[in-house]
């Protein structure tokens, strides 16, 4: 069965009509008639990949080669399950961010800076420095910029991520009452006091973690907790907390994921 | 007090005292390879070569690893160290002891190193005590915890055997060949001490700065057997002087390596960090010199190649190029972030203050990279080929390297003079410091 993640080249491998096919389906695919762009670009795309590039839906494209083929016993996935088109992309999409405008989306595709090798950051800076109130950033990465949630998340955007392909990300972010990751519920037990402020650090290189931890600490009201997710116990981080008069648990989720509750040691009157 | 402070880490500059001192052995041993040219054109036992080598193998990276461990011990075992005043009494001795035991190889005075030695000895086993008993409590035997182990048995090995022809040489006891019994105090020390720890390390921090996937699956099950099994039979094997155990040993050594490269490999692959920075690439330069080591040494195992010129050529690309190289790479990560806890950290939060990177200097970070990679690989042909001009000109691109390393170190540790805080901008609003 043909899937999405099979590249272009090996679906063309098998099937060397199929060139004619996908040109004729979409103009975009005229292009692998020429040889060398084919040489070139059909190892390194996949087909839902080329589906993204051409801007249709990948099913639809998939659904035309598989009759093409003779390939058709049924609906078979898109590809890996980090996949989508860009149509499918937004399945699972809040509503509120489904329902911004075009002209109040602004794209920014860095994926081309990295691929070069150079730092993309200050491109996308100067993109939300411009962003207004009602805008939201549409960002394509070869991976999954989990620092930046954390950069962007301290400036109000919350984010809203989709895998397309291998190496490709779309990250939307946005203002919005879960601009930050706070107002998720606390533990058990802790329902009654203010929301627990969760904060994800995992993927950071060190000291991020470790600043990001206690720039947040000035935002916890008595009772309130800071739930931080971690990579490991952040030794160098409790002697800062208990300097600052704050206690804190470590209990450790999983491998490679630790989970640290931090509190103003005055609210619990023991400390770690 | 002796007890270990639950949850504590040791004090900054506890590390970074070593990683110092270290540095500054490590400009006084590149400084050394161009004065000593024409000793490094003939044979390597000479008192002078290995008053240079024990600069290498004790000031430079033995300091490193140890001076490094008590910061990486908290973070890659989760355990506090158990007694940082052990580990300042230790640093002290040692001191003593390294400086004994190189100025008596440089004289020659063999009674004298015998004492040094037994010095480094105490030290060793210091250390020893301290680090066994920081990782006694560990929570999980994982492949970094084991590889620890295995290090630091090696090392207490590597410093008996050495205290052992220490001795030999006012009072010969040791059975065996002369050189046989040195190329396998040698092979123990690089085998048994440094790879094991280098690569244990490396299987925990390089994820972390990578910003990769932690490796696993079966390259690290070939590390662990090929150096559990194979670093025995190469030490016994040259002892020995019997090649069908040292063959095998080291082609299980060679394999450990290259289930080590194949985590590397696969890290650099998946890491999210699109831009390597300075130490990141010094740390990849010496994983590549691994290469030709390894093709080296299997080389010597199999008797395909002899001679002391290429000897001293496989130490220089062993010392020099992987382990100098991984260990500034590391330093490049340890030193400024060692300054910025010590003199930010309590400050984050309630002032704005300067990032880990801020810390840096890419430049002569840059000039160092380009000086000291390319630079290693030529005093390795140079000293293969013998001529002391060669290994002049390679040592002095060497030693530029080396200074340019030092005043990164040295521009970070800028950061500790007190009153730069006070210059700090005023403090920012909370939680709102970016």
């Amino acid at each position: 069965m043909i899937s999405g993640d099979l590249t272009v080249a090996r679906v063309l491998d098998l099937h060397p009509e199929l060139v004619e096919v996908l040109a004729g389906f979409h103009p975009h695919f005229g292009q692998l008639r020429r040889r060398i762009l084919r040489k070139v670009m059909a190892p390194r795309v996949t087909l839902a990949q080329a589906a993204g590039i051409a801007g249709v839906p990948v099913e639809e494209l998939l659904t035309v080669i598989r009759q093409a083929v003779g390939d058709v016993d049924g609906p078979a996935p898109a590809g890996t399950g980090a996949e989508t088109s860009p149509g499918a992309e937004r399945a699972g999409m809040p509503p509120a961010l489904a329902a911004v405008p075009a002209d109040r989306q602004v794209h920014l595709d860095v994926r081309d800076d990295i691929g070069r090798g150079e730092e993309p950051f200050a491109r996308i800076m100067a993109a939300v420095k411009g962003l207004r109130p009602d805008e939201v950033l549409v960002l394509r990465v070869p991976f999954e910029p989990i620092p930046l949630y954390d950069v962007l998340g301290r400036r109000g955007l919350a984010h809203w991520t989709a895998g397309r392909g291998p190496a490709d990300w779309s990250v939307w972010f946005y203002r919005g009452p879960a601009a930050t990751t706070e107002g998720e519920k606390g533990p058990a037990g802790c329902a009654a006091g203010p929301p627990a402020i969760a904060l994800d650090v995992r993927g950071l290189e060190p000291p991020r973690p470790m600043v990001a931890v206690l720039e947040r600490l000035d935002e916890l009201a008595p009772g309130q907790e800071l739930l931080v997710l971690h990579d490991r116990r952040p030794l160098f981080l409790y002697p800062q907390l208990e300097e600052r008069g704050f206690a804190h648990d470590t209990r450790e989720v999983a491998p490679g994921l630790v989970e640290i509750r931090v509190r103003r040691a005055a609210a619990t009157g023991a400390g770690p | 007090m002796m007890a270990p402070g639950p949850g504590r880490t040791p004090s900054p500059a506890l590390p970074l005292r070593y990683a110092v001192t270290a540095v500054a052995a490590f400009v006084l041993a590149a400084a050394g390879v161009p004065w000593l040219a024409p000793e490094l054109a003939g044979h390597y036992y000479h008192p002078r070569v290995l008053a240079l080598t024990h600069v290498v193998t004790l000031g430079w990276i033995t300091l490193t690893i140890m001076g490094a461990s008590y910061q990486l011990i908290p973070i890659v075992l989760e355990r506090p160290v158990w007694s940082e005043r052990l580990a300042r009494w230790q640093f002290a001795l040692f001191i003593v002891g390294v400086v004994g035991v190189v100025g008596h190889f440089f004289l020659g005075a063999w009674s004298g190193l015998v004492w040094a030695a037994a010095l480094v000895g105490v030290a060793v086993a210091m250390h020893l005590v301290n680090a066994a008993l920081s990782v006694r409590g560990v929570a999980r035997w994982t492949f970094t915890a084991r590889l620890v182990v295995l290090a630091l048995a090696g090392l207490g090995f590597t410093a008996l055997f050495g205290l052992a022809l220490g001795v030999d040489k006012v009072a010969r006891f040791l059975p065996g060949a002369l050189l046989a019994n040195l190329h396998a105090h040698v092979h123990l020390a690089i085998l048994g001490w440094v790879l094991p720890m280098v690569i244990g390390v490396a299987a925990r921090v390089y994820p972390m700065f990578l910003l990769a996937r932690e490796p696993g699956g079966w390259p690290g099950h070939v590390q662990l057997l090929g150096l559990a099994l194979g670093v025995p039979a190469v030490v016994v094997g040259v002892l020995a002087q019997a090649p069908a155990i040292t063959g095998p040993g080291a082609a299980a050594v060679a394999a450990a390596v290259a289930a080590h490269l194949v985590w590397i490999a696969g890290m650099a692959r998946s890491r999210k960090r699109p831009a390597l920075d300075w130490g990141l690439r010094f740390a990849l330069a010496g994983a590549a010199y691994l290469v030709p080591s390894m093709v080296l040494g299997l080389g010597f195992a199999l008797d395909l190649i002899s001679g002391p010129r290429l000897g001293l050529a496989y130490a220089v690309l062993v010392l020099g190029g992987w382990v100098s190289l991984t260990i500034a790479g590391m330093l490049l990560k340890i030193v400024p972030f060692l300054v910025w806890y010590r003199a930010y950290g309590p400050h984050v939060g309630r002032r704005a203050v300067p990032t880990l990177a801020q810390l840096g200097w890419p430049a002569a970070e840059a000039v160092a990279f380009a000086l000291m990679v390319p630079g290693m690989a030529a005093l390795a042909v140079a000293v293969a080929a013998g001529e002391a001009a060669w290994i002049r000109l390679a040592g002095l691109v060497v030693a530029a390297g080396a200074v340019a390393f030092a005043v990164v170190v040295g521009g970070a540790l800028q950061h500790l003079v007190p009153g730069r805080v006070d210059q700090l901008p005023a403090p920012a609003a909370p939680g709102r410091a970016s």
